[in-house]
């Protein structure tokens, strides 16, 4: 009986010490994959147990906020501005993850930033970080808000910069949504983010970074700067427009099939004449074409705080004469998101140099001190300065006497170019790119509405109230 | 069991009250009370079962406190009734050989107690194992594993030459007469019952284990086991394809990460894995843990809520603590002079073996879960008063062994017993006199470290130590 009851006890005790074993497995080794299963929901309750930090625009409204909701998940955001800065700042919710610069700065906000200074160690041995770290937006919300209104619910987009460093002054797309209905801790209703995600106007789609649609005659700037820069052109060149040229057994026909007779590069710029860029376009031939476009910024991703969508022109072996021709005209395969046609327009208010665009100009700690500041950065450069200045006159002129007569604003010499960029089946885009003051820019800015018809029309006076708003804030 | 208090309370409060120490002043009282009722009463039982005890009673005590301090006052209400019947028992059963005579009254008591939660008993967790009697809910299945044992004691210290007698081959083992089977496919059939009736897979499990372990004891036939394990198997297969919620349970022990469970079946094994997981080694601190999030944590998953807070350490502290109960245990069963004391010795040891390592495997998924509680720390005053008289059996019994020891007969295993006893005397004044600076150091620490990582294992034995003044 004592052997058996011994075998019994050395049985429990193997029992026993596999608990251990197994335990140890669980606690030491098999951790990772367990803490990172998605439904462990520790994580998501440590991470809101912290206090976010608030996120300011540039004009030091409180754009997005943690409040303490007593809850499981206890801070939680706000967003007092509801949808104005939605694109701009994404949402924060344990239930539907984050996005925008919630996102991309969630480190930061939490308080745990890659940047350690003196201080915030300091603050973290004192534990008084309690709370997370503050982003200073360089979005002024006065200047989204009238680019809000000014788009007056279109469906469309509009991209302010300041030229000379790049700082995005206006984020703006419509439809766009209140960030707050992510943030269920008021009520559990799901009902207002399901119809969000159901709508078929995409409300949750950030048309500026992701909206990419054919540019039409505002992709000219880009034209007329590598025609200019490679030598092939001179404002003066003579060019004849018959109205219709014919590439290839394709015709490329001016707006109203009217003609342009002889015709000047630059005020073959101001009338927006199809045949004269299809011209240039096919002389200056598709390797230096596209590479100008690059340069510019299109098939490339673009360095930005967000998630931004490649802009595209097609590789210069695939193209045949009649892709030359079109994508000169801004059509065919060339695409365009309107962050990029807001940096076509600065590039070239910045002597041809074009910035790395920018969303946070610093992060501050809890108690407002600035931590870290992000300067302007340059990304490429796409022209001389001698071309930019020289395309700048021809933007001037463009406002001032061409299709972008409804841009201009007295007393101020507004650079610009208007786009209608044909779509087969519906009514056109109507673009508008443009920068102020010509000679001494502080504001580029793309305005896009889809589907809005001529560009001149629609799309120049939206981009003038926002330029006039912006000159009003310096 | 004081720093535990301590640090909970600055944890969630940063600041201690007075009042605080009421709770583990009252827990220490009590097992201070039953120290000098043994000293008085059996002073030669076994020094360590008391300790071991009262160190998981107090990490249990703990660990509830900070999950749900309403329930720290109902548990140590619970303690204090369960050492009143301790003592009970202490007084009145020192004769234990007396219920040897009333096994089949005592083996129809279990099997009413049992039958009564089917007729009587109200559901909670799709489990129907609780009787509500007045205010109260009283698990009966907690008493009858004890009834069960003391008469599978007494019938297998009659009948195991009988039992044991091997008559038949089958492929070359000997195996008893086919009607000896008879006990054997009962106590299946009984554990078979539980598990269709009340859902109560955790109980078939222990009572089913207990008596295979007990028959195995009492017997040293392989052939019981094998014929056991095999039919225990068949059952079990049987209720997986039957019954929707064993097929359950063993789903989300093999896949406890299924999307399509995790939010329902799976959950609490998830979130009790997902709580071991983010304890690591030296866990997140008391009070500093989100165990709460796991289902029933005070009550069956308590050992979760341990391996958060207190990490692996803490976690295996409580293991030793089960081994060392098990190992004393045994020491006693092996030191019975007499059939009937040895197999009931070694009977209520294996309720605490097995039933610690049911839940404890089960909340780690090493096997499939079975609600159970763990014995000692879960929340529970049925539990505890099962386990507390367990105890004073175990305790009664080795004060026995002690006294024969005394006279000079000595059976088996003399040595182990030797070597213990060697430890008992020089501990003994030696840990008395460190108590005090044992006590100063802790709170030394506390106050520096101001709530946050030092309480580990070596805390609990120190405690444990301490607060029973061994």
């Amino acid at each position: 009986m004592n052997r058996s009851i011994k075998i019994l006890l050395l049985v429990f005790v193997i029992c026993l010490v596999a608990i251990v074993a197994n335990l140890s497995w669980i606690q030491i080794f098999g951790a990772e994959g367990i803490e990172d299963n998605a439904f462990n929901k520790r994580r998501l309750v440590e991470e809101y147990a912290i206090q976010r930090g608030d996120i300011l625009s540039a004009d030091r409204q409180v754009v997005a906020r943690s409040v303490d909701t007593g809850t499981e998940y206890q801070y939680q955001r706000e967003y007092p501005l509801g949808s104005l800065l939605a694109d701009v700042t994404g949402y924060d919710s344990w239930m539907y993850g984050r996005s925008g610069l919630e996102k991309t700065y969630n480190r930061e906000l939490l308080g745990d930033g890659s940047v350690l200074t003196l201080r915030s160690l300091a603050n973290k041995l004192l534990g008084a970080s309690k709370k997370g770290n503050s982003l200073v937006l360089t979005v002024d919300a006065r200047l989204q808000a009238t680019a809000t209104e000014a788009l007056a619910g279109r469906k469309g987009a509009v991209v302010a910069l300041d030229p000379g460093t790049g700082a995005v002054l206006a984020m703006v797309t419509a439809p766009t949504y209140d960030p707050n209905v992510t943030v269920p801790f008021q009520n559990d209703d799901t009902a207002a983010w399901d119809a969000l995600v159901a709508n078929p106007e995409q409300p949750l789609l950030d048309r500026c970074t992701s909206g990419l649609y054919p540019p039409g005659s505002s992709f000219k700037v880009v034209v007329a700067a590598a025609a200019l820069d490679s030598g092939l052109v001179a404002p003066e060149t003579q060019f004849n427009c018959t109205g219709e040229l014919l590439v290839h057994g394709y015709t490329i026909s001016d707006f109203g099939g009217k003609s342009h007779g002889n015709i000047t590069f630059a005020d073959a710029l101001v009338v927006s004449c199809n045949n004269t860029f299809a011209q240039v376009g096919l002389s200056l031939g598709a390797p230096s074409l596209v590479q100008y476009a690059e340069l510019f910024g299109f098939n490339e991703v673009i360095p930005f705080d967000l998630p931004v969508a490649e802009s595209r022109i097609a590789e210069p072996e695939s193209m045949d004469p009649v892709a030359v021709a079109s994508s000169s005209i801004g059509q065919a395969e060339v695409l365009a998101t309107p962050l990029e046609m807001a940096l076509v327009a600065a590039a070239v208010a910045n002597g041809g140099v074009v910035m790395e665009p920018y969303l946070v100009d610093e992060i501050q700690d809890y108690n407002g001190k600035t931590i870290e500041r992000f300067g302007p950065g340059k990304w490429q450069e796409a022209t001389d300065r001698a071309t930019a200045s020289t395309l700048t006159r021809m933007m001037v002129e463009v406002v001032d006497e061409g299709t972008g007569r409804a841009a201009r604003i007295p007393g101020v010499e507004v650079a610009g170019k208007t786009g209608t960029a044909e779509v087969e089946g519906a009514e056109s885009h109507a673009w508008f790119i443009c920068f102020a003051p010509a000679l001494d820019p502080t504001v580029a800015v793309a305005v896009i509405i889809e589907n809005g018809g001529e560009g001149g029309m629609t799309a120049a006076p939206v981009a003038r109230q926002v330029l006039e708003k912006a000159l009003s804030l310096d | 069991m004081f720093v535990g208090f301590v640090s909970v309370e600055l944890a969630a409060n940063g600041k201690v009250l007075p009042s605080l120490f009421i709770y583990p002043g009252a827990v220490a009282g009590i097992f201070l009370a039953l120290h000098i009722t043994l000293r008085i009463f059996l002073p030669r039982a076994d020094p360590l079962l008391l300790p071991v005890s009262a160190g998981l009673t107090f990490v249990g005590m703990v660990m509830i406190y900070r999950l749900d301090p309403g329930l720290a006052m109902e548990q140590s209400i619970w303690i204090a009734v369960a050492a009143v019947s301790f003592i009970l028992v202490v007084l009145f059963l020192r004769n234990y050989e007396l219920l040897a005579q009333y096994k089949y009254t005592l083996a129809v008591a279990a099997l009413l107690l049992l039958a009564s939660t089917m007729v009587l008993g109200t559901e909670v967790n799709g489990a129907r194992l609780w009787l509500r009697i007045g205010p109260l809910n009283f698990q009966p299945s907690e008493i009858a594993k004890i009834l069960l044992v003391i008469f599978l004691a007494a019938f297998f210290a009659e009948k195991h030459e009988l039992l044991s007698v091997s008559t038949h081959r089958v492929l070359g083992v000997k195996v008893p007469e086919l009607k000896y089977f008879g006990p054997l496919l009962l106590m299946w059939g009984v554990s078979v019952l539980m598990m269709i009736f009340q859902k109560d897979l955790g109980s078939s499990l222990l009572f089913f284990g207990i008596f295979i372990c007990m028959l195995y004891a009492a017997t040293s036939r392989k052939s019981y086991v094998f014929v056991g394990l095999a039919l225990f198997l068949l059952g079990a297969y049987l209720c997986y394809l039957s019954f929707g919620h064993v097929e359950t349970r063993v789903m989300t022990w093999l896949h406890p990460f299924n999307p399509a469970t995790i939010e329902n079946e799976s959950y609490q094994i998830t979130q009790s894995l997902f709580a071991l997981s983010s304890g690591g080694i030296s866990g997140c601190g008391l009070g500093l843990g989100q165990p709460n999030s796991i289902p029933s944590v005070t009550t069956d998953f308590i050992f979760s809520a341990v391996g958060e807070e207190l990490g692996l350490l803490g976690a295996v502290s409580v293991v030793v603590m089960y081994v060392l109960f098990v190992a004393r245990g045994v020491k006693v069963a092996l030191t019975q002079r007499d059939d009937f004391g040895k197999l009931l010795a070694f009977g209520l040891v294996s309720i605490i073996a097995l039933q610690s390592f049911i839940i404890m495997g089960g909340v780690t998924r090493l096997i499939p879960l079975t609600g159970i509680t763990l014995p000692f720390m879960s929340y529970g005053g049925s539990s505890l008063l099962a386990n507390f008289i367990l105890l004073a059996l175990l305790l009664v019994l080795s004060d026995r062994a002690a006294g024969t020891d005394a006279v000079g007969i000595k059976e088996g295993s003399s040595a182990p017993s030797h070597k213990y006893n060697g430890i008992r005397t020089p501990l003994h004044p030696l840990l008395l006199r460190s108590a005090p600076c044992a006590v100063l150091r802790e709170y030394a620490s506390v106050a520096r470290l101001a709530g946050a990582a030092h309480r580990r294992s070596q805390c609990f034995t120190v405690l444990m130590r301490r607060d029973t003044m061994r």
